[in-house]
């Protein structure tokens, strides 16, 4: 097992896509955020505009060793999600059949169960990597940033921060399950980039609109009624949805903006805050569509006989 | 000799239609065996049960006397249809994560297969600029990393050049004497008769023959019979274009120091003059062996093949 899994990290670290996202994840997004603090600081500091400490609270969200990690987690991370489960899926399970390497894998493993265990291992290798370059970019150049004064110290909830991190990624081995099995089902990797990107929102999107059409028609009787059902419906039924339950690292920003003053005008429906049960709940329901999707992957890449 | 293969009474459907019906064989160790059939015949289909890629409708494979699929699938070496490959990895890392994916095989193995299969010269460069050919050869060189004890080749001279697939030819008859099983498939059957001893041909799914090259042979009288010469000389391409003119002169094949090429018996007297007359330098012109004329094994193979109907299993 361990050499499989050593075969397919080999072969990722040969693949350029990879690099490209950590150096992402570990340079170039931390380097945007702060040439941004530097604009702001530049322009804004000690300025009319800048009224008592609200420039330096700004700055210091941004580009403080904490903030740039946090925000590799919280704010870059979840518009990536899906579509780094998709390309994972996509490098370690649908390429096999474009590049017609199944029949090669398996006469040289023909242990089916633990091929796919040694790709999914190495698919989460993979995304803890994409994050933890995401982590250590942060840190690394908002140490770099303190002597200019864009923060004071490594200062931040440091202890929620690697628990959010950690269950984020662990979170993050249901899209990726849902990524090898869509790149299973599908032969054409564009299809299989648009299935797992698409198809889950769009799959929410029409039950949510299921739940909007049959509502009865607005009247000056029902109207509050009306409106406080939908609330009720929409906030109960996205819970269970796949979408919403990815996405943990968001949380760190919402409460640091709590935190500091700044977000008192974000709804927490926009930027939720750290509430315990509810992250330990969108794990589970992560894990329960995970182990969903593994097991369909499980029993198709068992059974399928090998044409390629 | 101990039994390598054995394939007993594979069988596999697709709905009412059998791409292989009821094949049942044994190859033995050091055996080099050719599978003969027209495309579509179940060639690539038997294999691929055998390989343990596609689960048999019934029957069994045991592969050193264990159920396939298994691990006794790290004792075969398979090139089955077109080697496939990473383009963008190089020969050698291919050969390397294939390694790794085996477990257990060192880096000089690696260079030891690069080197046997004539690609450690451009073992650095990626797949993607690889020819037909070279895919081939490093497709051998990956099926031959695990140091099999049987290998399995679909139709392995696809895209080699005469050169090419003379030396495959000698490179599969070496791995026989070294008690490797070669299974070759192939639908030529000149091809396959120059280097396996025994052949088992499949049509529509059926094996329709299994016996040695030698007893398929028709019985031929001394004036039908050709002779496979081999022309020992420096300037092979000025050979190959002066006997290319001869339209009685088949089968030419570049060989690593010279030709080979089928003549009549009649006219092989021919062959000195001719060869001197167009300026060719030659050291040697050897008899190799005497065979029954070509035309009347093709049509022998093409008569069993065609005569499936009535033959329903091994003759």
């Amino acid at each position: 097992m361990l050499e499989m899994i050593g075969a397919e990290v080999f072969k990722a670290f040969k693949k350029k896509r990879f690099w490209v996202l950590i150096i992402l994840f570990g340079i170039i997004a931390p380097l945007i955020q702060l040439v941004t603090a530097g604009f702001v600081t530049s322009r804004v500091s000690g300025t009319v505009a800048d009224t008592g400490d609200a420039v330096a609270k700004a700055i210091s969200e941004i580009a403080s060793p904490y903030s740039l990690a946090r925000n590799g987690i919280g704010g870059l991370l979840p518009l990536m999600l899906l579509p780094l489960a998709a390309v994972v899926g996509i490098f370690l399970v649908g390429e096999e059949r474009t590049f017609k390497m199944w029949k090669t894998i398996l006469v040289a493993n023909p242990d089916r169960m633990r091929v796919l265990a040694a790709k999914f291992i190495t698919g989460m290798l993979i995304l803890g990597s994409i994050i933890l370059a995401g982590i250590l970019g942060g840190v690394v150049f908002g140490a770099i940033a303190i002597p200019f004064g864009f923060a004071s110290s490594f200062a931040g909830d440091w202890g929620s921060f690697f628990l959010i991190a950690f269950l984020q990624w662990l979170v993050l081995a249901a899209p990726l399950a849902l990524g090898f099995l869509i790149s299973w089902l599908f032969a054409s990797p564009a299809l299989a980039v648009i299935g797992v990107v698409v198809l889950p929102s769009l799959i929410e999107g029409i039950l949510t609109a299921s739940i909007v059409f049959q509502l009865n028609r607005v009247s000056p009787l029902n109207a509050a009624f009306q409106a406080d059902r939908l609330r009720q419906t929409l906030e109960e039924w996205t819970r269970f949805f796949f979408t919403p339950n990815l996405n943990l690292g968001q949380r760190l920003i919402g409460q640091s903006l709590q935190n500091s003053g700044l977000g008192e005008f974000i709804p927490s429906n926009v930027l939720p805050v750290l509430e315990w049960d509810k992250i330990w709940w969108s794990v589970g329901a992560a894990g329960v569509y995970g182990l969903v999707f593994a097991a369909i992957m499980v029993w198709s890449f068992r059974t399928r006989d090998i044409h390629e | 000799m101990s039994v390598v293969l054995e394939v007993n009474h594979l069988s596999k459907k697709y709905g009412t239609r059998a791409a292989v019906d009821d094949v049942s064989f044994t190859l033995n160790s050091g055996e080099v065996v050719g599978f003969l059939g027209p495309n579509g015949a179940g060639k690539t289909t038997t294999m691929r049960m055998i390989a343990g890629l596609i689960s048999p409708t019934s029957g069994s494979v045991k592969l050193l006397g264990k159920s396939v699929p298994s691990d006794a699938l790290k004792h075969m070496g398979a090139m089955i249809e077109e080697p496939s490959f990473y383009p963008y990895l190089s020969g050698r890392d291919n050969l390397r994560y294939a390694a790794k994916l085996h477990g257990g095989i060192s880096e000089s193995r690696i260079e030891e297969t690069l080197l046997l299969t004539g690609m450690k010269a451009r073992g650095a460069d990626r797949v993607a600029k690889y020819s037909q050919g070279m895919r081939q050869r490093l497709g051998l060189a990956r099926a031959l990393l695990s140091s099999p004890k049987l290998l399995m080749l679909d139709e392995p001279a696809n895209g080699l050049d005469p050169e090419g697939i003379a030396e495959l030819r000698e490179v599969i008859k070496s791995f026989g004497d070294q008690g490797i099983t070669v299974f070759v498939s192939s639908h030529i059957l000149s091809e396959v008769e120059k280097f396996a001893p025994r052949v088992l041909i499949i049509n529509k799914g059926k094996l329709l023959r299994d016996s040695s090259t030698h007893d398929l042979r028709p019985s031929a009288g001394v004036d039908s019979l050709d002779s496979t010469y081999h022309l020992e000389t420096t300037d092979a391409s000025k050979a190959l274009e002066v006997l290319r003119r001869e339209p009685y002169i088949q089968s030419l094949e570049l060989m690593q120091n010279g030709l080979s090429f089928r003549v009549p018996k009649a006219a092989a007297y021919r062959l000195a003059p001719l060869l001197v007359q167009g300026g060719v330098m030659f050291t040697q012109l050897k008899r190799h062996e005497q065979i029954g004329a070509s035309s009347d094994l093709e049509s022998l193979y093409l008569e069993v093949i065609g005569d499936q109907g009535n033959a329903g299993g091994v003759k």
